[in-house]
């Protein structure tokens, strides 16, 4: 059996005093898409930036396909895993096909000349996510969900096997969202990625996700099949919040509906 | 203890008495004797900023932050009202043994302190006139001559101001008739040799408005720094260019001689440079609105004529 | 998943390529660039305030080929003026103007800040320190036709920034608001000690202020081929990382994310283009704006990718600093003005009017 993608054990980050992760393992392979599920605070994006070792992890070790994440070089790792971030600050004059050639790095020689092949996956990988057509229009003039095809097309355009997805779907009406996450579905169901998506939809996260992580004040909480994991009660503990679950009618997988705190008659 | 006490104290005032006049002693030769003209007073000067100053009677504790002048008064005898000067003065040598203060960023305490009665400075750095006056000290303005003749009417209104008229005039014609034995020697020259007078090495020079440009102009020589400047800088290849004939060094403290000009890259072709006609000078002498300037007017005509002198 | 084209992959690449030339329009800018510093080398090689006629310069600088000889009829003063003040000066011009630009672009990049340039971390307030320390010490600093004014204050100007590192370092990384705050603390110190110096020593103020006000006077073969083994190579290794400092410009998290090793490529940027500054700033006085200005008029002309945007402005930075330093020879001669005043003076207006006229943002 090959070595998963990603496998954490005991991972313990601190922020100085605030200690944001605390003891967790889990573990990533081909061909599975896993939702981590959390309140705000929760520790989910340190987590993405503790695997990447953009942060340095106080306790626990961090294994990138079997290999430990501290002995890898940067190139190495960018060739292993590719995060697709929340959009936030990102160079406005760049055009897309640019920012999505940046996702080349780790396959770039010591002159770094973008080769052929270099410009056709990234190609391959803009049109896989639906934005090749805006390959030369500059970042400044997308709107939010076009951006994020765009980061997404990075991650692919990276070639790593293992893809790492901070709320890939907040800035994304529906039609995207799903789009979106059924990409990423496909992509790990042909056997050539694996992916760990943090998603803040539950509703969404059990329809997508083989398996879900809930993590809360650092601890991973509960994991498993969406079915087992996400049940009112289970809400109510984390998120500290009413809300129904249902199953959805044809695919049993769990519907999450907050209580708006109205009764049968609207009031 | 008690029996001898009266004796020394005494004593101790005597001593005391004694370091005054000592201290006050200024025996240099080149001061005429100390006879102060009781006519002449009041005495009204213009000062460069146009402020009039009016005195009732000779300055006693004057600070002067200004090398020239303090050359000038010590040179008309008024050096023993000199309480302090600045840092940079160094002649005569009794002057150098005086207070120093700095010239150039001048504290009032300091100054103050020194209880004077008249400050003399070449350039005021910050209201410094201003803040004088509200202490009720009378301040002089002279700013650096731009020319010899200049220097010299600063000579006579300082004498007019000390009370030593008679001097700072007998003292200027003293000066002049030096200078003319000088140009009688030059006799029917009509222009004389170019001249580059080097006060820098990054090439600044004395422009029209430097009294010692006014020096090489009473000589007749042309110096090839034509157009003012500030700060006047030559451009290297207007100065190759311009081909002077003799070349001056004020700037001997930078480390330069004859051997590093020479040895400067594209200078070879300058005549002064290959008829041996490049010397050094001392900066001070040439650099100093005082009498020492007709020193230096003497020394520059032997190099500018060698074969007249 | 991808695409069955009609297209060979290689053809498909190429055509890509060939748009991407076409919207950079590289080539066409590059000759632009190349085309406007030669007219400025001409220009620069023909004016003076000798009065050279153009002819006869060509036919000097023509002689110094071996086996040359036309400059026979020439007075020697020409072939000295031309050979050995004017064409050092215009070359050393337009070395120190690539030299500024580029690290103006490099510092901006590696700080991600607008305002960033050259003289952030420390460079000129040490230069300016260690010249003043020479030139008022008892120390003489013209022997022979040399002087050790350009190695004081190399030392000087590299001294601040390893001074300005080491207080900015936490470990193995250096947090850059840290290390602006270090370099601006370090200038100020380096500033207030050079201007105690000033005060103590006022009879070598003006030495003192010339060299501070920089300026291309004193050039000569000598000088410039000293800087030349320290601004060469410090060029050679920025333009090879034009597509690193793309890529830092993407927030820290994702450059590393990406395959970058952020802290080694910023460590080793600074560091060259300190280097190379700190030698420009040594043989050519403390010339202001072209650092921080050029870059930004280069960026709103031609985009913001570092592969064209560090050549163009070091094009853009030689030509404009030799015109400007034809104009200082020029203006007012036969003295001389000083060119960080005409650098401001042509520069600020300009780039105002760029700043009006842009509407696609700045940075």
């Amino acid at each position: 059996m090959t070595a998963p993608l990603l496998e954490t054990s005991g991972l313990t980050v601190a922020y100085g005093e605030r200690v944001a992760l605390r003891d967790v393992s889990l573990t990533v392979r081909k061909g599975e898409l896993v939702g981590m599920i959390g309140p705000n605070g929760a520790g989910k994006s340190t987590f993405i930036r503790a695997v990447t070792r953009v942060v340095q992890a106080q306790a626990g070790a961090i294994h990138l396909g079997g290999d430990s994440v501290q002995t890898l070089s940067r190139r190495e790792l960018g060739r292993r895993a590719a995060v697709v971030p929340q959009t936030g600050a990102l160079p406005e004059l760049f055009s897309a096909l640019e920012v999505v050639l940046m996702g080349r790095t780790p396959h770039l020689g010591l002159l770094q000349h973008e080769s052929d092949a270099d410009l056709l996956a990234a190609r391959q990988a803009m049109e896989a996510t639906g934005c090749w057509q805006l390959a030369y229009r500059r970042l400044g003039e997308l709107s939010g969900g076009e951006r994020q095809a765009v980061l997404l097309a990075r991650a692919l355009a990276q070639e790593a096997p293992l893809l790492l997805l901070d709320e890939p779907t907040a800035h994304l009406d529906i039609g995207h969202q799903a789009a979106a996450l059924a990409l990423v579905r496909l992509l790990c169901a042909r056997g050539s990625h694996g992916a760990l998506a943090v998603v803040h939809d539950l509703t969404l996260a059990s329809q997508f996700c083989q398996r879900l992580v809930v993590l809360q004040a650092g601890r991973v909480v509960a994991e498993g099949p969406p079915a087992e994991v996400i049940n009112a009660e289970r809400v109510r503990q984390v998120y500290e919040a009413e809300a129904h679950v249902f199953a959805h009618p044809l695919t049993g997988l769990p519907v999450v509906v907050p209580d708006a705190g109205l009764d049968a008659s609207g009031l | 203890m008690g029996r001898w006490r009266v004796p020394l104290v005494l004593a101790a005032i005597l001593a005391a008495l004694m370091l005054m006049v000592a201290c006050n002693d200024n025996g240099s030769e080149k001061q005429p004797a100390a006879t102060q003209t009781t006519s002449g007073y009041p005495v009204s000067v213009t000062d460069a900023k146009g402020n009039r100053v009016t005195f009732d009677s000779a300055p006693q504790r004057i600070v002067v932050l200004s090398p020239g002048h303090v050359e000038t008064l010590f040179a008309i005898g008024a050096g023993s009202s000199i309480v302090g000067v600045d840092q940079n003065t160094d002649y005569p040598p009794e002057a150098a043994r005086l207070p120093k203060l700095s010239g150039f960023q001048p504290n009032l305490e300091a100054i103050a302190a020194s209880r004077p009665d008249l400050v003399i400075m070449f350039y005021d750095p910050g209201d410094l006139q201003t803040s004088l006056s509200r202490l009720n000290i009378k301040s002089l303005l002279l700013a650096t001559p731009k020319t010899v003749a200049g220097i010299f009417d600063q000579m006579e209104q300082l004498g007019q101001v000390t009370g030593h008229s008679r001097e700072a005039t007998d003292l200027r014609k003293r000066l002049e008739a030096r200078i003319q034995a000088v140009t009688a020697k030059l006799g029917t020259v009509q222009q004389g040799p170019r001249v580059y007078h080097e006060l820098d090495p990054g090439l600044f020079t004395a422009c029209p408005g430097d009294f010692i440009n006014d020096a090489y102009t009473i000589l007749k020589a042309q110096n090839i720094a034509k157009s003012a400047g500030v700060p006047c800088q030559l451009s290297q290849e207007a100065l190759i260019a311009a081909n002077p004939q003799v070349i001056v060094l004020a700037d001997e403290p930078a480390g330069v001689t004859v051997a590093s000009v020479k040895a400067r890259a594209g200078w070879a072709s300058i005549a002064a440079v290959q008829n041996n006609a490049v010397y050094v000078v001392d900066a001070d002498v040439f650099s100093r609105p005082g009498p020492r300037i007709v020193d230096a007017i003497e020394q520059l005509g032997k190099l500018l004529y060698p074969e007249k002198f | 998943m991808g695409q069955a084209g009609l297209v060979a992959p290689e053809a498909e690449a190429a055509q890509i390529r060939l748009y991407l030339a076409q919207r950079r329009l590289t080539w066409p800018r590059l000759s632009l660039g190349l085309l406007a510093l030669a007219a400025a080398l001409v220009l620069g090689l023909a004016v003076g305030p000798a009065n050279i006629p153009l002819s006869d310069t060509v036919r000097i600088l023509l002689s110094h080929l071996p086996g040359v000889h036309l400059s026979d009829s020439m007075p020697a003063a020409w072939d000295d003026i031309i050979w050995q003040v004017r064409l050092p000066r215009v070359l050393t011009a337009g070395l120190v103007g690539a030299t500024l630009a580029m690290s103006g672009v490099t510092y901006q990049g590696v700080f991600r800040n607008p305002l960033a340039e050259p003289y952030l971390i420390g460079v000129a307030a040490g230069a300016a320190l260690g010249a003043t320390i020479v030139i008022v010490s008892p120390l003489h600093y013209a022997f022979g036709g040399f002087s050790i004014l350009p190695l004081a204050a190399f030392a000087g100007g590299l001294s601040a920034v390893a001074v300005t590192y080491a207080i900015a370092r936490v470990g193995s990384s250096v947090p850059m608001v840290t290390l602006v705050l270090a370099g601006v603390a370090v200038s100020s110190l380096a500033t207030s000690l050079t201007s105690l110096l000033m005060i103590l020593e006022t009879n070598r103020i003006l030495t003192i202020l010339s060299w501070t006000l920089g300026g291309f006077n004193l050039s000569s073969w000598d000088r410039l081929l000293w800087a030349l083994p320290y601004i060469l190579p410090a060029m050679a290794v920025i333009l090879v990382f034009g597509r690193s400092l793309n890529v830092l410009q993407l927030d820290e998290d994702q450059a590393q994310q990406v395959g970058l090793e952020v802290e080694r490529t910023r460590l080793l940027l600074l560091a060259a283009s300190s280097l190379a500054a700190a030698a420009a700033v040594s043989i050519s006085g403390i010339i202001g704006f072209v650092g921080l200005v050029v870059p930004h008029v280069t960026r709103m002309l031609w985009g913001p990718d570092h592969r064209q945007l560090l050549p163009m402005s070091m094009l853009l930075g030689a030509t404009f600093l030799i015109l400007a330093d034809l104009l200082a020879r020029e203006l007012n001669q036969p003295s001389e003005v000083p060119v960080g005043i005409i650098t401001a003076f042509c520069g600020a207006p300009f780039f105002l009017y760029l700043l009006r006229r842009s509407h696609r943002g700045v940075f």
